[in-house]
């Protein structure tokens, strides 16, 4: 079986449940998005996955092998972090030599022109770098692997509007061109919703939806009007959040059908629920 | 072929570290001699070298853990290759160690007596003068070499060892260690020694160690044996340490 396979993945920290018997499968050549909010385990859940952190129970497959330890497996696939794990006096242009000693399918000559593209001094020590600068080596290294599974942990943190959309341009034209696996864990979901075409989404170290981002928003609406209508139209539905004001209420419902909200009646103000939204009312607590 | 790759990187680190030691050793000898050519009177000494060496590569034991950890990691290097490679540094540069450290003891030999200057502190002729009397200058040389590397080699297995305990401790813990390792070796055990067994049990190990290094009967061997079996015992506990050792959060 291609792809990642995560089975029955718990991991604590102290009194915390990070992850708690998460299974989900990434297959091969699609987009990811992981969304949680903060402390959700995306992070946990990522760096399990790249043998950086070991669960506490279960086990990650990749193509059908243990990750764990698996330097076969692991050269197979690349995290970009939040943390920077390259030394601090490392110059980015040794950091790319490495990493093709490293990643043999590196591409040095397009890692040169991505770091031209985004201003990237290669001549600069890592330690010199601003935080924006730091996720712009952390991407270069990252589109520049050329490997069959990609995890980016917050990739555009500290990266101004230019570069953020720089950075989803290049990764399309790179998945377009040859698709691969790509996991993106990021808190900027309207973003990276056009990009995407799965999503997972985790709630307190669980799953709490897993679906195709298509099939997600398709059945994805925002109805308002008086609470009583709300209340006789959203009944049956999968209400996931709720919102009073006065008498007016307002209704996220996930999974429904268009033609249903086709003949809602012109008091009911329905419209489509987009992908943050949806988050954020399915991550309230 | 990740352990190569892994050695590689790790050894770029050291290896240059190394020629600066030996720069360094090179530059003292030197001004010794400057030394010892303008003053009269006494014997101008110069020695400890080996342990200059060995305390070299202690540091570079401790020292040589977090970054290339972290940054193999990244690399998708697993842990077990990467302690292959660091293996395989620490028998590198201990050996060039052993080698350069052999040759200028050679250098030394010649230059003693000239200018009042005396050398020493080595360690073959140090620990085993008798063993020397009785062999030619070749097997001498070979033996040096062999001891030199197995100690400096120690040294530095001993300062990795301690280096993966200390990353994988907590604030807490290291405390603990930083305070409690010296208290215990030089405070509390001597104490329960001296209360408990009347000094015997210090005695004993002292005795176990100029055994177990050839030390008792003046033979290199025994010392060459019992070092690299050190050497199997430090890479085991090694192992048993960095396969649990996990990326730091605040790292």
């Amino acid at each position: 079986m291609r792809g990642i396979e995560i089975k029955e993945v718990s991991k604590g920290y102290k009194d915390t449940k990070a992850l708690d018997h998460v299974s989900v499968q990434f297959e091969d050549g699609k987009i990811y998005a992981l969304l949680g909010r903060n402390g959700a385990g995306k992070s946990t859940m990522l760096n399990i996955i790249s043998n950086r952190i070991f669960p506490d129970q279960g086990e990650v497959l990749v193509d059908g092998k243990p990750a764990r330890e698996n330097d076969q497996v692991q050269q197979n696939m690349y995290l970009m972090s939040e943390q920077t794990l390259y030394p601090a006096g490392m110059k980015i242009q040794q950091a790319f030599q490495w990493s093709k000693e490293f990643y043999p399918k590196f591409d040095m000559e397009y890692a040169m022109e991505l770091a031209r593209m985004f201003g990237l001094n290669t001549k600069k020590k890592v330690r010199t770098l601003s935080t924006g600068y730091k996720s712009i080596f952390k991407l270069v290294l990252a589109l520049s692997v050329n490997v069959p599974y990609l995890f980016l942990d917050e990739p555009v943190l500290g990266l101004d509007a230019n570069h953020r959309e720089m950075f989803y341009r290049i990764l399309l034209e790179k998945y377009i061109e040859e698709p691969f696996t790509i996991v993106i864990s990021t808190h900027l979901i309207e973003e990276v919703a056009s990009v995407i075409e799965h999503v997972v989404i985790l709630k307190d170290g669980k799953i709490v939806k897993n679906c195709a981002t298509e099939e997600l928003l398709a059945g994805g609406y925002r109805i308002s009007g008086k609470k009583e209508m709300v209340d006789i139209w959203s009944q049956g539905e999968d209400v996931i959040g709720t919102e009073m004001l006065g008498t007016m209420k307002t209704a996220y419902v996930i999974g429904s059908s268009k033609e249903k909200w086709k003949k809602a009646p012109e008091e009911l103000e329905v419209a489509k629920l987009d992908l943050q939204k949806m988050f954020i009312q399915m991550t309230n607590r | 072929m990740r352990t190569k790759k892994s050695f590689k990187y790790q050894f770029q680190e050291v290896w240059q570290s190394i020629g600066m030691l030996y720069l360094v050793q090179i530059g003292m000898r030197l001004l010794a001699l400057l030394i010892a050519s303008k003053i009269g009177g006494e014997y101008v000494t110069m020695n400890g070298m080996n342990m200059m060496s060995a305390m070299f590569m202690l540091i570079i034991g401790m020292c040589s853990f977090t970054e290339s950890f972290q940054f193999l990691l990244q690399n998708g290097v697993s842990r077990k290759q990467i302690l292959a490679g660091k293996m395989l540094v620490f028998a590198a540069g201990a050996g060039m160690c052993g080698v350069a450290d052999t040759l200028l003891a050679t250098v030394d030999q010649k230059l003693n007596g000239w200018g009042n200057i005396k050398f020493g502190g080595e360690i073959l002729p140090l620990f085993y003068p008798e063993f020397l009397e009785q062999v030619s200058s070749v097997v001498r040389a070979i033996v040096s070499v062999a001891l030199l590397s197995v100690v400096y080699a120690l040294f530095a297995g001993a300062g990795y060892m301690v280096s993966i305990i200390w990353y994988r401790l907590n604030k807490i813990g290291r405390i603990i260690f930083a305070f409690g390792v010296p208290a215990v070796l030089w405070l509390v055990y001597p104490l329960a020694d001296y209360f408990l067994f009347g000094g015997r049990s210090m005695i004993a190990i002292m005795n176990a160690i100029m055994k177990l290094s050839g030390l008792a009967d003046g033979n290199p061997f025994y010392g060459l044996i019992s070092g690299v079996i050190g050497l199997v015992i430090l890479a085991g506990v090694s192992i048993l340490l960095i396969r649990k050792t996990v990326v730091r959060r605040e790292n």
